[in-house]
């Protein structure tokens, strides 16, 4: 038995013939047209979704991901009745074990080792099953995946929204939030869920004929067990994209979040979410140099319950725009207009990553009864806030963290522009990612006036020692965010919040694979805002919270890091973190942290 | 292909349509709600008398001119339990408002005269109204319940007499009477521990425990509490007052097959009592085998105390005033009490 790189290979619906569409088929296509007649259909597999292992030849192969964790915390004013002090660590590895029965078959699952850092001896240690599933090939063209998997189709259908507190954030905490807090919430796979169930996918090539390919996605996937009032739940849905030509792509995303009835013996109020959308991607210009596309995506959703409250609520959205690819200025500038109903609500595009319900895991009071809130340290560092499962309505969001679209592109009731612009030359000395964005409410909420929006968001990577030609890394990274809303009105419906985020980085390699690391992160939000509260139906039922926000919240971080190849790395690190109340001085807190963390993938 | 050249254009119409679409206003009227309250329909509850017990409940009804910032109050009369609804709208009535006999937290309501209050958080006006509550709901149905500490049947054998009786002589007590500002937690009898560490050193945080087993010793056959496998599912709940002593610390463990497998060390620095509840699944692993609630055999609460030394003394197990159990003023003196530990399936328990 042999060694493998491993990982966890997601199942990921959306970026199969999108991505890697020219090389399969061409594949394809030298593969079978010689001995085809014209307009002869082929039917042939495109193994896109699954990324098999490096090949060998052995049945069964090992991999591991491995961290060693050590985090010291200190609270700077915790009263006389709380501890000021934690201490917690562990080292684990997550074993996979890999097995090939036979060629189209593949087996994984990922065991979990771990033991803590703080007991006796085997005190907190532990094996546990990670994940697990069998995928493979059926008939030649099938590809199948039963178990566990990650599943992703588009921002408005299945998607799992990136977190608040971060633009561009510096590799201090980058490396934090990926491998310890995105990685412990099985959440490190971009923008997909983490899911259980099944699912399939195939495609169709045509030689000669008016459409080049179809290809099929499909899924089946458990969202929620029976148990006590609660029925069953299941999440299903697929998408079929149509490649017409190079030039113009036409896709159909369905996906339904739906209660069995016959799973409880009692009756309950059931849900049933389906969401269907089309998609375009219409190259108007097609040239080696320059790209003009029409991308566009609409749909409706409809949210029914049955029971206490019967009928459904039908919501529409559209999302439709140009992107200009100029390659030899290496300059891609997109603009589109989105409209989502407030009625719109799809389930796997608008649950959170994070539950701003939960409560931080250290230091849940400060200053002996001053319950402590998530801040934008722990939406970085503290996994026990995120969330994993696809929620049933929407669920509740701080607007000092993100207000114009805290439920990412799909957040209901918005209107308006956005525009975009990226930048990477051909070294990448500069990586550039410019956002704006100018959206209002189609629906006032317990108001006549709609809230507007204005978005600023910028990103830019400065590689330094590539203009210097240096081996050695130096790298700044920066990062900028702002977000106003705004609503005018009488005194009693007034809205004035304004929010800034301010991301910076550096990384020096100071020795061969060793680099000194640096970030500074600035949050403020100011002004006032009104928080909804909504029932299981997603209506309005109280929206007179009114939250007056003065606050400004600061990491400093600074550390070493060793890098022992791509994907292993030892580092230590020192954060402070400062929350500032300036309306409420006794509000104000301070945290420190001191962490060594180990990563290894092997 | 010419027929694409028509996709644009279409589109470009949608999303024309699109930018006049504006719709009707989402929730209360903020305007509204900060202005003055007129009720066009008197506060009243849709019964006079309510019986939880036959699974009977009460909502409460008004109607405003505008919509209101509304918040209706039930209180206890004897028992002080509180059940509060909030709304924001032109009415109160059966979509908002239906009680059903539980409490916002501990205490608990009893058979008593509850009083409903109908207030608004702009404006000064209140309304009230009078119910009875004639029959309580079973807040214990499809939980486990551990003890209440008024039948001593579920204590480990050692600490039970014949009649099934606490063995008054041990070192921890059950008191069944309420002190200023200690009122009942489930309004019967409730258990105390209190003291100081065993020992004049600042190494031994323990002072007291208490085992509670699933081994009935009238019933040899119930080794275990009737619990399902799934953690997930498994909910402990316990009612715990603290005197706001900052060095208070409970552990409570929990034995699977006779071994502590699973812990909670909670640092008990509020005063009053409050209702605890954890997920199994959550709880603090002490070994390596997965969580297994339906071979739980017992539960431990230990008291401890994160005060260094010195000690006063070196009194193990200190008899505490029996009347007055919190009232020691030794700094290095702690105290709980607790009550009704129970399991609860898929949800906390609710008071």
């Amino acid at each position: 038995m042999k060694g493998s790189s491993f990982q966890h290979r997601p199942m990921n619906l959306s970026h199969g013939i999108k991505d890697d569409k020219n090389k399969h088929m061409q594949l394809m296509k030298n593969l079978y047209t010689p001995t085809m007649n014209k307009k002869t259909i082929v039917l042939c597999l495109m193994l896109i979704s699954i990324q098999f292992l490096n090949a060998q030849d052995d049945k069964i192969k090992f991999g591991a991901y491995s961290r060693a964790f050590q985090q010291i915390n200190t609270l700077g004013n915790p009263g006389d009745k709380n501890a000021n002090h934690t201490a917690n660590g562990n080292v684990l590895m997550d074993l996979g074990i890999n097995i090939n029965p036979d060629k189209k078959t593949e087996i994984q699952a990922i065991v979990r080792f771990s033991n803590n850092f703080s007991g006796f001896y085997t005190a907190g240690a532990a094996a546990t099953l990670r994940q697990l599933y069998v995928k493979g090939t059926v008939a030649k063209y099938f590809n199948y995946q039963v178990g566990d998997m990650y599943m992703k189709l588009t921002p408005y259908t299945f998607f799992n929204n990136s977190s608040e507190g971060s633009v561009n954030e510096a590799t201090i905490f980058s490396d934090l939030r990926r491998d310890y807090t995105n990685y412990e919430n099985l959440s490190a796979r971009g923008n997909a869920w983490w899911q259980q169930g099944a699912a399939t996918n195939f495609a169709f090539a045509f030689n000669e004929t008016f459409i080049d390919s179809i290809k099929v996605d499909a899924f089946f996937l458990r969202n929620r067990a029976s148990y006590a009032t609660f029925p069953s739940a299941f999440h299903a849905g697929g998408k079929i994209t149509i490649t017409q030509s190079p030039r113009l792509k036409i896709a159909a995303n369905y996906v339904d979040l739906f209660d069995v009835a016959a799973s409880l013996k009692t009756d309950t109020v059931l849900l049933y979410n389906p969401v269907a959308t089309g998609e375009i991607n219409y190259k108007i210009i097609n040239g080696a140099n320059t790209q003009l596309s029409l991308i566009g995506e609409g749909g409706y959703s409809e949210n029914a319950h049955s029971a206490f409250k019967s009928g459904s609520t039908i919501g529409y959205f559209w999302d439709a725009g140009l992107q200009l690819n100029l390659k030899k200025q290496h300059l891609i500038i997109s603009s589109n207009y989105i409209y989502v109903a407030p009625e719109f609500y799809s389930s796997a595009a608008q649950s959170k990553r994070v539950n701003y319900n939960n409560t931080v895991s250290n230091f849940q009071l400060y200053s002996d009864t001053m319950p402590r809130g998530i801040s934008v340290f722990d939406l970085m560092r503290d996994p026990g806030i995120y969330n994993q499962k696809i929620s049933r309505s929407l669920m509740s969001y701080n607007p000092m963290y993100g207000n114009a679209q805290p439920y990412g592109k799909a957040t209901p009731n918005r209107t308006g522009l956005q525009l975009n612009m990226q930048y990477k030359d051909s070294l990448e000395k500069i990586v550039a990612d410019v956002d704006a964005a100018y959206l209002s409410e189609i629906a006032g909420v317990g108001s006549k006036q709609y809230r507007t929006f204005l978005v600023l968001k910028g990103a830019i990577d400065f590689n330094i020692h590539k203009f210097f030609d240096w081996k050695k890394r130096l790298i700044v990274t920066t990062g900028y965010s702002f977000e106003s809303t705004n609503r005018s009105g009488a005194d009693a419906e007034k809205v004035n919040l304004s929010n800034n985020l301010l991301d910076l980085g550096l990384e020096v390699e100071v020795f061969k694979k060793m680099s000194v690391l640096g970030g500074y992160k600035m949050l403020t939000s100011k002004g006032n805002e009104f928080i909804s509260v909504r029932n299981v139906y997603n209506d309005v039922i109280v929206n007179n919270n009114s939250t007056n926000m003065n606050v400004a919240q600061t990491i400093i971080a600074f550390g070493l890091k060793y890098r022992f190849s791509e994907k292993s790395y030892l580092t230590i690190q020192d954060h402070l973190f400062s929350y500032q109340d300036k309306s409420a001085s006794n509000k104000n807190y301070s945290l420190s942290q001191i962490l060594v963390m180990f990563n290894m993938n092997f | 292909m010419k027929y694409f050249s028509y996709i644009p254009a279409g589109l470009i119409v949608l999303l024309l349509f699109a930018v006049g679409c504006r719709k009707d206003t989402l929730g209360p009227s903020l305007v509204e709600m900060h202005g003055p309250v007129t009720v066009t329909e008197p506060f009243s509850a849709s019964k006079n008398s309510v019986d939880f017990s036959k699974n009977e409940q009460v909502h409460f009804t008004a109607k405003f001119e505008n919509d209101a910032a509304w918040i209706v109050t039930v209180k206890g009369q004897i028992s002080g339990a509180v059940k509060t609804f909030e709304g924001a709208s032109k009415s109160v009535d059966i979509s908002n408002s239906v009680w059903t006999g539980y409490a916002n937290t501990i205490p608990s309501f009893q058979v008593e005269p509850v009083t409903a209050t109908l207030s608004f958080k702009y404006t000064a006006d209140t309304f009230k109204t009078t119910i009875n509550a004639t029959g309580l709901r079973d807040l214990d149905k499809n939980a486990v319940l551990i003890t209440d500490f008024s039948h001593f049947k579920f204590i480990h054998q050692w600490d039970v007499d014949a009649n099934h009786n606490l063995i008054k002589n041990a070192d921890w007590k059950y008191i069944d009477t309420a002190y200023k500002a200690f009122p009942k937690a489930d309004g019967g009898v409730y258990c105390t521990m209190v003291g100081h560490p065993w020992v004049a050193s600042n190494m031994d945080p323990y002072i007291n425990y208490l085992d509670l087993t699933s081994i009935n010793p009238l019933v040899q056959n119930a080794p275990y509490y009737p619990l399902p496998a799934d953690s997930n599912s498994v909910y402990f709940n316990v009612m715990v007052y603290g005197t706001g002593t900052a060095s208070t610390r409970l552990l409570i463990n929990f034995q699977e097959d006779h071994i502590t497998c699973r812990h909670a060390d909670i640092a008990v620095n509020w005063e009053g009592w409050k209702l605890l509840s954890y997920r199994y699944a959550d709880l603090l692993d002490n070994v390596t085998t997965p969580n297994q609630p339906n071979k739980i055999t017992m539960v431990s609460f230990v008291l401890l105390s994160s005060a260094t030394g010195p000690y006063p003394g070196d009194k193990a197990y200190p008899t505490p005033p029996t009347n007055k159990p919190f009232e020691d003023k030794n700094p290095f003196m702690v105290g709980v009490a607790f009550d009704h530990p129970i399991f609860t399936l898929h949800t906390p328990y609710q008071p």
